[in-house]
């Protein structure tokens, strides 16, 4: 009686497991993943569509022998270059593409409708989400690298190791400074560096850009994102944070316990004294949005009284941390009136950034 | 009688077990001024470093262009009061399941109130993506009522009418089908789960006198049938067959505790999202010191589980400075001791 309710329950949740993955499975991308060489230079008109960042197309250079990377799980060598990549974290995947490769698969919980745009172009497949990836699909599209992150996949490293060598790099706790690192580091694996020079050269050019537009306008800041139920504070160590302060906005919050971003309510953004406040959130959020901005105290502080609250799309700004991406953010910056000052052009949570 | 104890076959005499009245008498405002002294230590208290003669002068004379005044009114008191009324009705709606279903173990939970909460408002994050707490009120009240009348109807059917046993099936039931149902909407949809997982865990943080104002109705009428319907709990505790020899009528007081229990935690479920452990302790503290009598159970776990809630609230505002530690996590860490405590306690005895 008892093993029959059981199966009676089984069976519903089946039932019901069936029918929600029937509605949530996505619509597009049913292209099978063919074993053609994946390497290959990106389709032009995705490469054109992000600036003008890539501006040489090299063609692939032969091996030019091992090439042995450190990373956060030690160190591994390279005797050819990988091929078939599977990046588990957006940054890693704006670098590939920044370096002229593309990934034959990426994690997939909502990536940035930029990077999804270029991915799209590609036979690139998801392998599950970021905090999930599916190492049955993993295994499937038999990689010959894993990149991974240290927050989300150290727990799977050696599982991921089993499928096919693994590097792993902090990049989602990491500063502005760490992601030009990693890119270097990527850029060795593929023998790339000549590119990642350039490319590292034509962000760090937008950026002096950017800072000259900032001159003279340096703020205290309050930076974070606005989602779930409340607003998670990114600190001074954080990458929005490290890569605001180098515009001169700095933020005064410390990282507390080892962690560049964590939740802190309104009263908690009322003792940082901000100048300025940058927030971060998706179009679904626009309801918390609301909410927190009819709040009393919100309204009562000098940076929303001088109009000086600027809001922008949370994927581009805080998931992304590539250097396709920051082109894209220090465009934002500079457009929104943050940079020189001005008063918030912004009054929602923006839509996604596509180009 | 011993069927309240946790072991109900160890004979507790009960007569000895039972303060005099004038104490509890006596205890109901001293437990009313920890209740208010805990509540002012939480206005007192957060990140802004606000001295003590501002937090009275922002109680008694409010000024709306003073910084420190707003926080103290429109962020600190929706926060205490919030904590008081949902500790207070948890504990409330537990100790009337306690009686109800004459199970030690049972807490709101158990009418699926939480499972039915938690998915209804997964569930409207997904597919219409809400995403504010006043409407994520609306949905948790509304999934958490239907799920209870659910469970209580299935543990209504066939012959017998509710017994505990069949409520504590059909709960355990839905409740296990409900939160898969939930896990598996966050596991397909990241998006869902980024967005809830702070509610999920139970927090009175940002919420304020608006929301409180919508629930307040239904935690009255809620709290004032649980006062009402001490005497009969009681009765009814002693079973259903002696309850019914005293000419109760069995059915009604059922179904009103059940309608008690379902505005009751269906209001803490809105306003804080699920809590756990505050409607499973406190009633056992409470009748560890107050006995067995509902009529001064009710009271006295308004006014503990009010104390406790807002005193969690407080330590995970402390310990984890300037960030939070969400009061569901909270009453979990410091209740689990507590109950093991105590079960340790009268296993001795």
């Amino acid at each position: 009686m008892h093993h029959l309710k059981r199966y009676y329950l089984l069976g519903l949740l089946l039932l019901a497991l069936v029918t929600l993955s029937a509605c949530i499975a996505p619509a597009a991308n049913p292209a099978p993943a063919t074993a053609d060489t994946t390497p290959t230079p990106v389709a032009a008109s995705a490469t054109e569509a992000l600036s003008t960042t890539v501006t040489t197309v090299t063609a692939p250079t032969p091996s030019t022998g091992p090439a042995t990377i450190q990373h956060e799980g030690g160190e591994t060598t390279f005797t050819t270059v990988p091929q078939r990549v599977i990046v588990l974290e957006y940054s890693f995947a704006d670098a590939l593409f920044a370096l002229d490769l593309q990934p034959i698969g990426y994690a997939d919980d909502g990536v940035p409708a930029y990077l999804l745009k270029l991915l799209k172009a590609t036979t690139a497949e998801p392998v599950g989400t970021r905090n999930e990836p599916n190492l049955e699909l993993i295994a499937r599209l038999k990689p010959d690298l894993i990149i991974a992150d240290t927050t989300r996949h150290t727990t799977i490293y050696a599982q991921l190791n089993q499928i096919a060598p693994t590097v792993i790099f902090d990049s989602y706790r990491g500063s502005y400074e760490t992601q030009i690192e990693i890119f270097e580091k990527m850029s060795q694996i593929f023998h790339k560096e000549a590119l990642a020079k350039q490319v590292i050269a034509d962000a760090r050019q937008a950026f002096t850009a950017a800072q000259k537009l900032a001159a003279g306008h340096e703020r205290n800041i309050s930076v974070g994102v606005l989602a779930g139920t409340g607003f998670t504070a990114h600190s001074n160590a954080s990458y929005m944070g490290t890569l605001l302060a180098g515009l001169g906005l700095p933020t005064a919050l410390e990282p507390l316990e080892g962690k560049s971003q964590f939740l802190v309510d309104l009263e908690g953004i009322v003792t940082l004294k901000p100048e300025a406040i940058v927030v971060t959130c998706s179009p679904e959020d626009r309801g918390l949005w609301g909410e927190w901005t009819s709040k009393p105290v919100w309204q009562q502080l000098d940076a929303v009284k001088n109009q000086r609250v600027y809001v922008f799309n949370r994927d581009l700004w805080s998931k992304s941390r590539g250097l396709l991406s920051l082109h894209l953010v220090l465009r934002d910056a500079e457009t929104s009136g943050l940079l020189a000052g001005e008063s918030s052009r912004s009054v929602t949570c923006p839509d996604a950034v596509e180009e | 009688m011993a069927t309240s104890s946790i072991l109900p076959n160890r004979q507790v005499p009960p007569a000895t077990r039972l303060p005099p009245r004038s104490l509890l008498v006596l205890g109901l405002p001293i437990c009313l001024g920890a209740l208010l002294l805990a509540m002012l230590t939480s206005i007192a208290f957060g990140a802004a470093e606000i001295n003590a003669t501002t937090v009275w002068q922002a109680i008694v004379n409010f000024n709306p262009e003073n910084t420190n005044h707003l926080i103290i009114q429109t962020l600190r008191m929706p926060r205490a009061v919030t904590a008081a009324l949902v500790g207070a009705a948890l504990a409330v709606a537990g100790a009337i399941m306690q009686g109800l279903t004459r199970n030690p173990l049972a807490d709101p939970g158990l009418l699926g109130i939480e499972a039915g909460a938690a998915f209804a408002v997964v569930g409207a994050v997904f597919l219409f993506q809400i995403n504010s707490l006043g409407t994520y009120a609306v949905f948790a009240f509304a999934g958490g009522g239907l799920t209870a009348i659910a469970v209580y109807g299935l543990g209504s059917a066939g012959h017998g009418g509710p017994t505990p046993l069949k409520l504590t099936l059909a709960g355990a039931a839905i409740s296990a089908l409900l939160s898969s149902l939930t896990t598996a909407i966050m596991l397909f949809n990241q998006r869902t789960l980024e967005e809830v997982r702070f509610w999920l865990v139970g927090s009175v943080a940002g919420r304020d006198f608006a929301l409180i104002g919508q629930a307040l109705p239904y935690l009255v009428i809620g709290l004032g049938l649980a006062l009402v319907l001490g005497r009969q709990i009681t009765t009814l505790n002693l079973g259903d067959d002696i309850a019914k020899g005293l000419g109760q009528s069995t059915v009604w007081i059922k179904t009103f505790s059940a309608i008690a229990v379902v505005l009751l935690a269906g209001v803490s479920v809105a306003l804080a999202g699920p809590i756990g452990f505050v409607g499973l302790v406190i009633p056992h503290v409470v009748r560890f010191f107050v006995g067995v009598d509902y009529r001064w159970i009710v009271p006295y776990s308004m006014l503990i589980g009010g104390t406790f809630l807002v005193l969690c609230d407080v330590i995970g505002r402390v310990v984890a400075r300037p960030s939070e530690l969400a009061v569901g996590v909270m009453t979990a860490l410091i209740g689990g001791p507590v109950f093991i405590a105590l079960v340790r306690w009268k296993v001795k005895r």
